[in-house]
């Protein structure tokens, strides 16, 4: 018993002693190179994915901040819950609940995202008492009247769009490589997106959304990124801004809270009646 | 929704420091809503009015352990109309305490349930009794005094029920109240096949589960009918000399099962359930009627079919199309023998949650018709509008059901506040 406690601190002081080297190594040095831009998208995508690995769950809420081209302002605040599926093949769960406008209040919205199956979900209408199976194929519609579509909501899982890798450029203090992300789900309202991913932490800074037409439509900036945990990296404030219709939408996410207990008991339909 | 702002006041009231007085969240929301009906046809008592405004508020007061394990919910609701003083009422749509423990979720006292999948008739849906007066749709329920228990697994949720109270259907005010369908109910002449009447032993058992694109539910329900018999009485009226008629509630046996396929855009939805009842026999039935035992089977499913984002406008557009289906057809005992109900639903997605619904109903058999628009939308961040329309249109032979409504087409305008 002794002697097998002492070689798993052993290891475990070895391992400790390895890591700062670990994180030492250059990111960049990891990737395909320049001359295989498809390889090379692909690998950023993942990094910035595995950056996100056994965050296990939270639960945090949203406000959201509708701006038209008049400047007139209307609100909205939402619960928003999350499960990692331990499943590297399948989607994560979350759990949307609506707080505001008030007559939406109670509303609540359950997905099972899936890698390129389409999502499942479901909708509870507090009014009703009713919790009614929704189709998923909603991707490109506007969530809540807001300049993000439903697909900019769901789960950002890694085998849903293909990859390819434009080119490394500034964003603002930091270096981003710029990736082209085409969806490979069906009913997206996108050919593709532009997507700035820095190259200390692999974190979104920026994503330019081309319509189905390929023109240029929408521009969402992240900021005000947290770590949470010394390793998980939560943007507070995500500005959309049209440029079809020039109406912006902020979001501005609370504090996160992680790995707070909730399991899959909590995203199903049972718990859905019961979301607030 | 003032979670926030509540809990120091209330805190305040009972001069205690909240946060460590009580573990507990408190949530407090609700409404308060004008409402103006019109019936455009004069009623069928010269005191039945053609014009009613009416004000009626809903809250709702939650009390959360911050384990999230016990809850206790409050939701008063009552209305008060200028005319109609049975729709002038007061219910407690929920009063409940809950518990939740690893997979079992125990509720006991006043709740609403819904069961079922398809828009226009709600056919499994049997545990709460309809606010009748409250709504033509149905869609209104009375809160159910119960005991639950959900027992969640990964193959399915089984709920048990016990429902020991029934709550009688309230008809509208039988000198004013509109719609008016050619009779009066004196809900104190209410009769129970179940001797105990209006304290009951009745049970319900549901099982629901979600198998890839199929959501499927069986229920089992075994008490009084929310539906009664309406029985002659050979009284009139000696206000407008309509007949009185007499609620008789029978008991019922009732399996149902509901199942919705979603595919893409299409919703395939289908509700059956068989019963068993006894009921009075004859076309103007009495208690002196022959009583004969039915046994009921009835049907109804269809499609919905959404347009998302069309044209990239940002809006939807839905169809919904259901057949409704009574062995019985026309000698249903109720409007939904052999008919179709078709409805357009339009949203726009915008800041507003603008929407527009137009429903049609058409009976196979006597090929009356039937149409109802309803639109709503919100006005700055805490009102909204709802425009609600009813009209007959096209009465068939002999379609007495279709007749009775002829006259009593509406338009009901809402502005409600919302905190």
């Amino acid at each position: 018993m002794t002697i097998f406690f002492q070689t798993t601190r052993q290891t475990a002081l070895a391992l400790a002693a390895l890591t700062p080297l670990l994180l030492a190594t250059p990111a960049q040095a990891e990737l395909p190179g320049t001359d295989q831009p498809e390889a090379r998208g692909l690998a950023i995508a993942k990094k910035s994915d595995a950056m996100n690995l056994g965050f296990t769950n939270t639960q945090t809420e949203m406000e959201m901040i509708l701006t038209n081209a008049n400047g007139d302002v209307s609100e909205r605040r939402l619960g928003f819950n999350t499960l990692e599926n331990k499943n590297p093949d399948d989607g994560d769960w979350s759990m949307m609940i609506f707080n505001e406008p008030a007559d939406v209040a109670g509303t609540a919205m359950l997905t099972h995202a899936h890698i390129l199956d389409p999502d499942e979900q479901w909708m509870f209408l507090p009014a009703l008492k009713r919790v009614k199976r929704i189709s998923s194929v909603n991707k490109s519609g506007p969530f809540m009247g807001s300049e993000f579509a439903f697909e900019d909501f769901s789960s950002q899982e890694v085998g849903k769009f293909s990859y390819k890798w434009l080119r490394d450029e500034a964003c603002g203090e930091l270096t981003c490589h710029v990736t082209e992300r085409r969806p490979l789900y069906k009913h997206s309202g996108y050919t593709r997106t532009i997507s700035y991913t820095d190259t200390t932490d692999y974190q979104l800074r920026k994503v330019v959304y081309y319509d189905r037409k390929n023109a240029l439509l929408k521009t969402l900036i992240f900021s005000d990124y947290q770590i949470y945990l010394d390793k998980y990296w939560r943007a507070h404030n995500l500005y959309m801004e049209n440029h079809v219709t020039k109406k912006t939408t902020t979001l501005r996410w609370d504090e996160y809270e992680f790995q707070t207990g909730l399991t899959q008991a909590d995203f199903n339909q049972d718990s859905l009646k019961r979301a607030r | 929704m003032s979670r926030a702002r509540l809990l120091p006041v209330l805190a305040a009231l009972l001069g205690v420091s909240a946060p460590t007085a009580w573990a507990m969240d408190i949530d407090f929301d609700g409404n308060v809503e004008l409402e103006a009906r019109h019936y455009p046809k004069l009623g069928r008592g010269d005191d039945m009015e053609q014009d009613f405004t009416s004000i009626s508020s809903e809250v709702e007061l939650g009390l959360y352990s911050r384990s999230g394990r016990h809850a206790i919910i409050l939701k008063p609701f009552g209305r008060y109309d200028e005319h109609d003083h049975e729709r002038s009422h007061m219910d407690l749509r929920e009063a409940k305490y809950r518990y939740l423990r690893g997979p079992f979720e125990l509720t006991i006292g006043a709740d609403k349930v819904f069961w079922g999948v398809t828009e226009f008739l709600h056919l499994v849906d049997i545990v709460n009794q309809t606010d009748n007066v409250e709504s033509t749709d149905g869609e209104a329920k009375l809160g159910q005094p119960m005991l639950k228990l959900a027992y969640s697994t990964r193959f399915g949720t089984w709920t048990g029920y016990s429902l020991p109270f029934f709550r009688i259907r309230q008809y509208v005010d039988p000198i004013t109240g509109r719609p008016n369908y050619g009779f009066v109910v004196d809900d104190n002449t209410s009769l129970f096949e179940s001797g105990e009447g209006r304290r009951t032993e009745d049970y319900a058992l549901r099982y629901k589960h979600s198998i890839g694109v199929f959501d499927i539910g069986l229920s089992g329900f075994k008490g009084t009918s929310r539906e009664p018999q309406l029985l002659a009485t050979g009284d009139v009226s000696a206000n407008n000399g309509l007949p009185k008629l007499q609620a008789y509630y029978a008991y019922l046996t009732q399996t149902g099962i509901d199942v919705q396929a979603t595919l893409g855009s299409w919703l395939w939805k289908l509700e059956a359930s068989q019963s068993t009842q006894n009921r009075f026999t004859g076309a103007l039935a009495t208690l002196a009627s022959p009583v004969e035992e039915v046994d009921v089977a009835r049907a109804t499913g269809g499609f919905e079919y959404t347009f998302y984002n069309l044209f990239n406008s940002g809006t939807d557009v839905g169809l919904v199309a259901e057949y409704m289906w009574d062995e019985r057809e026309a000698d249903a005992p109720q409007a939904f023998g052999n008919d179709i109900g078709i409805g357009f639903r339009w949203t726009a997605n915008d800041t507003q949650s603008t929407a527009v619904l137009l429903g049609g109903f058409y009976d196979l058999d006597t090929k009356s018709s039937g149409l109802s628009l309803e639109a709503e939308r919100r006005l700055g961040q805490s009102y909204k509008a709802i425009l609600e329309a009813r009209f007959q249109d096209k009465v068939g032979d002999a379609d007495t059901l279709a007749q009775a409504n002829a006259d009593e087409d509406f338009i009901r305008l809402r502005l409600a506040y919302f905190f």
